[in-house]
């Protein structure tokens, strides 16, 4: 065995490729192969990584996206007992409760969710004209308490002979019973009530 | 060991061009293909690295047997090595036309005979005996990471995963093997003692 000429110093590649018996080390491959994956053209669509995407990332994705869709289609499908339609525009929540169905002669009462403390004014607008539900006749108003659980108006009205077809109900929590009150509202939302004929 | 020989399941991605396969094929044979670029271009791979020309036409070569055409051309019942030597030394063929380095064309690949001057002088017979007894007193898992990475040449990723542990262990245990190596040889005064650099 010949003799150590002079004592080298080693640095990290060296001590590597020592280690790997002289042959390329580890990390001379490793980035030997970094090189050439980037050289090399991208993998076809019927890679394991496109393929794992597919079923890792993609088909969830569409499951969901098809739970979606089923969702809404049920929604949009699903009866409403008492033909109305929440049209809100935020603020708070309003269902439109008729009894025993929406067609004129029945009851009317409303159910609001989510709504502020503050008094009840409703009404509907037809042409010019506006025909006041709260306050009624009587001026009165319904008192609502802050609430996030739905509350249920017991002060139901009697739907006119004359509502026929869509009609739009705006809903505004108000700090005064008074009609004037909608002018500055708490909070605001519109109902469509579908009212049905009465006769078959 | 002959890859798809051995395992045939291979050979279909390997066609299709899934890159897993392809990084496991080069990771078997790029050092074999480096060995004979070193021996063409006249030079030990000691003296070389992958930032050199041996590593443009270990890059070349592999660039070229995995394209589409080279891929679909290979039959999977001859051995691969002698395939893809033979497209590695047309890459040498093309650099000696260039005559941009003298490169020797043939067919031998008989062990190096070159001088012993041309090798690295941390190559030293005393220093690889004193590297084989450093490596011989591995524990687990620095013995299975030393064999996979430095031995068998795999991918961190491929490592972690063969021996459940994470990919930073695998980086944690590969530093500590240099460190443990550097200070075998200063022990045994076979190289320059690395100074100590002060941390701030």
């Amino acid at each position: 065995m010949s003799s150590l000429p002079q004592k080298p110093s080693l640095n990290d590649a060296q001590l590597d490729r020592l280690l790997s018996h002289g042959e390329l080390s580890p990390q001379e491959v490793d980035a030997g192969w970094e090189t050439l994956a980037a050289k090399m053209a991208p993998e076809k669509a019927t890679s394991w990584m496109q393929r794992l995407l597919q079923v890792r990332v993609l088909t969830p994705v569409m499951i969901t996206a098809c739970l979606l869709l089923a969702l809404f289609v049920t929604l949009k499908l699903q009866p409403k007992d008492d033909a109305f339609t929440v049209r809100g525009e935020g603020g708070f929540h309003a269902v439109a409760r008729c009894l025993p169905s929406c067609v004129p002669g029945a009851k009317l009462a409303f159910e609001l969710g989510d709504a502020p403390q503050g008094y009840l004014l409703a009404w509907v607008s037809q042409g010019a004209d506006t025909l006041w539900i709260f306050p009624d006749a009587a001026g009165f108003s319904p008192l609502l308490a802050a609430s996030r659980e739905a509350q249920l108006i017991p002060q139901a009205i009697t739907i006119p002979d004359d509502w026929h077809g869509a009609i739009d109900i705006t809903l505004v929590i108000g700090g005064s019973p008074e009609r004037e009150a909608r002018d500055a509202p708490r909070a605001r939302t519109t109902l469509r009530v579908s009212v049905l004929d009465a006769t078959p | 060991m002959t890859l798809f020989l051995d395992s045939p399941v291979l050979l279909p991605p390997f066609v299709r061009g899934e890159r897993p396969v392809l990084e496991r094929v080069y990771r078997h044979y790029v050092r074999g293909v480096f060995a004979m670029a070193c021996r063409s271009l006249n030079t030990h791979p000691s003296s070389e690295s992958m930032a050199s020309d041996a590593g443009d036409i270990v890059s070349e070569t592999f660039l070229r047997a995995f394209a589409d055409t080279a891929r679909k051309a290979y039959d999977g019942l001859r051995p691969y090595r002698p395939y893809l030597m033979t497209i590695g030394r047309n890459v040498l063929r093309k650099l000696a036309i260039s005559g941009r380095r003298q490169v020797r064309l043939d067919d031998n690949d008989e062990p190096y005979t070159l001088d012993e001057h041309t090798k690295e002088p941390y190559e030293h017979p005393t220093i690889i005996a004193a590297t084989e007894q450093f490596i011989g007193t591995l524990n687990e898992p620095e013995r299975s990471v030393h064999r996979l990475r430095y031995d068998q040449g795999e991918g961190q990723e491929e490592t972690a995963k063969q021996l459940r542990l994470s990919r930073q262990q695998v980086r944690t245990i590969e530093a500590k093997l240099r460190n443990m190596l550097r200070l075998h040889l200063e022990r045994l005064h076979l190289i320059e003692t690395a100074p100590i650099t002060e941390s701030l």
